[in-house]
């Protein structure tokens, strides 16, 4: 490929481009409406020493996970229960 | 205070030129997450006079455009990310931040490189007043992606997160819309796969 062809191939593409936007990533504006919507949770580490954050993620994380699983199971009924529902 | 690990010539497009000339670029790769408080501060205040030229034009503003630098920073200091600029008349023109780690790809078993983070400078926006300023950031910087994956033996493969408005950049660059990640703010998550990165690396005229 010649010089001239790739710079045109380079300029059609630039051209077509032609000031869209290309943002990806979650801006502060999604964590925000994730936060307030209960669907996540912020936790600033700032004063916990780096050695220890690792640590402190893995229980969080694990919290998260047991309280999860507590949610799902009380969503539904104990095998008992529903074998008492005909349907 | 840290330096990039290489600078690239490259080529972008003068959108207010009359003959829409291509100027000379630099691509920078590990550049300085100092450089970041600087360029958001700047591209905020660009943002709002463009949201204001862009309202009294009847163009749809720009959502979720503010980003958080100082996350970023403490990414990079931490080693995660790296940080890959565009200068173009001597500032950024645009920045993209991925992630040093490769991650698992979600339609094949292989690992691709993950772009946590693209923007491009306010000015080079439609929604800017008047013509962009450049054109091409986007293209520069997902290319230059690509070439990371190359390099790092990941076929080109890459991964990231769309916001709406520039879907339609990624869809025309030829990457699979995987579809809406509710793991990840709903964003629709956009990969390149199989052939599909060096396919379109040729069609802007680099050769893989």
């Amino acid at each position: 490929m010649t010089k001239t062809s790739s710079e045109n191939l380079f300029r059609q593409a630039a051209e077509e481009e032609g000031g869209l936007p290309i943002s990806a990533g979650a801006r502060v504006a999604h964590v925000r409406l994730a936060i307030e919507s209960g669907r996540t949770i912020q936790i600033d580490l700032f004063d916990v020493p780096e050695d220890k954050r690792t640590a402190l993620i893995a229980e969080i994380k694990e919290l998260v996970r047991r309280a999860g699983l507590r949610a799902t199971s009380a969503d539904v009924p104990p095998a008992s229960e529903a074998a008492k529902d005909p349907g | 205070m840290s330096f990039p690990s290489s600078r690239r010539i490259v080529k972008l497009i003068d959108g207010r030129a009359p003959d829409r000339t291509a100027v000379e670029a630099y691509v920078y790769r590990d550049y300085p997450s100092s450089e970041l408080e600087v360029i958001e501060s700047r591209w905020a205040e660009a943002r709002e006079q463009s949201a204001k030229a862009g309202l009294a034009a009847g163009l749809a503003p720009l959502e979720h455009s503010h980003w958080d630098w100082r996350n970023k920073a403490d990414s990079v200091e931490a080693g995660r990310h790296m940080l890959v600029a565009v200068e173009c008349a001597g500032e950024p023109q645009g920045i993209m931040a991925v992630l040093r780690m490769p991650q698992p790809s979600k339609l094949s078993e292989e690992h691709l490189v993950y772009v946590d983070y693209v923007e491009s400078a306010p000015w080079n926006l439609k929604v800017s007043d008047g013509s962009p300023r450049f054109l091409g950031v986007g293209t520069i910087l997902i290319a230059e992606s690509v070439r990371l994956s190359l390099e790092m033996g990941l076929g080109g493969r890459l991964g990231l997160h769309s916001l709406p408005q520039a879907e339609a950049f990624y869809r025309r660059c030829g990457m699979t819309c995987v579809g809406q990640d509710p793991a990840y703010y709903d964003l629709s998550y956009f990969e390149f796969v199989g052939r599909q990165a060096t396919d379109w690396l040729t069609s802007i005229g680099e050769s893989p």
